[in-house]
């Protein structure tokens, strides 16, 4: 679906929030450091709004990595109208529920479509 | 302490001046967004239903090893997708169901002929399913349409009410978008669809009870089947599947009722019903009227039928969300088949007498339901 075709495209932005998110990683550090060395409170004072947008980088890569595109699978549960014996296969479509589908192979009485539906699956974006 | 100066005072509110200005236009700026990631997603549902659609065009026509133009047939297709509906007009509405009645069939037909001119050779079913996946196409095209046009707007005139009006909508609508996307992938592989479980209901009654031979169609893509429970007489209703279709089960009943001189105890109509947030999907729901969803042409007819003849009208609801009910089944619905057809024959047997005669009307889309 169109959502998913989305996220698909938000998947790309990956790398390079992980890219920005690294280099506030190490503005953080060198802010550290030189306020450590030198004692200047500009630093720890930039730091601080630095630390923030990191922090805010950090939450959007964990939504991003938190999405789950469905996949649909369809299948179709044939049932012999005689003995009851039912198997479960995947379809690709074009079928249509209670059309006679061939022989029974335990008794070769006729069977027939019961079912038709679709089952959803995640996947993870990664 | 120093109260500060009158400057200081002035500096004061035109700050807070352009704190309010500031606010204001960020939180357009934000509403903006929010919308245009919308936008972007129905657009791209648009654009993948039509090429879904131009696509099962051109597979249904390859199949029977036909030729095909396809700069036409796009051509074609885009433009029945921009095809509008008029209302008739109800300043005076004696005679507006009649109108509107003639306006759907109408309409139908014509669609129905210019794709059989698209694709000559394809089937009845075929026909079915891809005028659905246009009407699916049209309407994703008509909402994307829709709100770009109040999204201008709004932004044209910076106007953050209009914004903050469509943001507010933007989940409903999306949730028509997604039910719409689903109804393109199951009309394209022609799965029965949650709103099938009428019809479903419907056809398996007459599966179970051997009635295939005893169906008629009376009324064009609508069949009626006759069937024995407990000594009363069950006349089945459905649309002729498996093509995408909804019949005319208005007319079918009419027909019903002429030929059996409105000698009938009783109507049960079976359909799907939108459920509320905190509802179960598959919950069933009994209820007294007409059971139908649509424009209201068929549910008017069909209860003045029935109050002309004094006919009680009984109703089976299969609760379901809008997704649900536009996209293939899931095996929890059909869980809920099994136990509406128990519902409808309890139904029979406690408001019917024995000798009486009922009809039961499986509303809703027969796509990939037999017969």
């Amino acid at each position: 679906m169109s959502e998913e075709a989305l996220n698909e495209i938000r998947r790309k932005w990956l790398p390079i929030y992980m890219l920005v998110l690294l280099s506030l990683i190490f503005v953080i550090l060198h802010l550290i450091i030189n306020y450590r060395h030198t004692g200047n409170a500009m630093y720890i004072n930039w730091a601080v709004p630095t630390a923030l947008l990191a922090a805010y980088i950090a939450y959007a890569i964990s939504k991003l990595l938190r999405i789950k595109i469905p996949i649909y699978h369809y299948y179709k549960t044939i049932k012999c109208i005689k003995c009851g014996y039912e198997i479960t296969r995947e379809t690709e479509g074009g079928e249509y529920l209670f059309s006679k589908v061939g022989k029974c192979p335990k008794c070769s009485g006729d069977m027939i479509i019961l079912k038709l539906y679709r089952k959803k699956s995640y996947r993870r974006i990664l | 302490m120093d109260q500060g100066s009158f400057l200081d005072a002035i500096i004061w509110f035109v700050m807070l001046t352009i704190l309010f200005y500031l606010n204001r236009e960020i939180e357009i700026v934000r509403l903006v967004n929010e919308i245009e990631k919308y936008l972007r997603m129905y657009k791209a549902a648009r654009d993948k239903a039509l090429n879904a659609t131009l696509s099962e065009f051109k597979a249904v026509i390859a199949k029977h090893g036909e030729r095909v133009d396809i700069k036409k047939l796009e051509e074609r297709i885009n433009a029945l997708i921009e095809i509008s509906f008029i209302e008739p007009v109800s300043l005076d509405p004696f005679g507006i169901v009649r109108k509107l009645k003639h306006l759907l069939i109408s309409s139908e037909e014509t669609l129905k002929e210019e794709v059989r001119r698209l694709a000559p050779s394809a089937s009845e079913s075929d026909l079915e399913n891809l005028l659905n996946m246009i009407s699916a196409t049209r309407l994703l095209n008509l909402i994307y349409k829709i709100v770009d046009h109040i999204y201008r707007i709004g932004r044209k005139f910076k106007s953050i009410w209009i914004l903050m009006q469509l943001s507010a909508q933007l989940p409903f609508v999306t949730e028509e978008v997604r039910a719409l996307e689903g109804a393109i992938d199951a009309f394209a592989k022609g799965l029965p669809i949650g709103d099938s479980v009428g019809p479903i209901v419907a056809a398996k009654m007459i599966h179970d009870h051997n009635a295939l031979e005893t169906i008629i169609e009376p009324v064009e893509n609508t069949i009626v089947a006759r069937l024995s429970l407990d000594g009363r007489e069950v006349l089945v209703i459905k649309a002729k599947g498996p093509g995408g279709t909804t019949g005319r089960l208005d007319d079918a009943l009419e027909w019903v009722f002429d030929y059996y001189r409105g000698d009938i105890t009783a109507i049960i109509t079976v359909d799907a019903a939108l459920k509320l947030e905190s509802e179960e999907s598959g919950t069933i729901s009994e209820g007294f009227g007409v059971a139908m969803g649509g424009i209201g042409v068929e549910r008017f007819n069909i209860e003045k039928i029935a109050t002309e003849r004094g006919v009680p009208l009984y109703a089976v609801l299969i609760k379901m969300s809008e997704e649900e009910a536009l996209s293939v089944l899931d095996e929890k619905l059909y869980a809920s088949v099994e136990r509406v057809i128990k519902v409808v024959e309890r139904m029979i047997r406690e408001r019917v007498p024995s000798g009486g005669r009922v009809i039961v009307i499986g509303v809703g889309n027969t796509v990939g339901v037999f017969p």
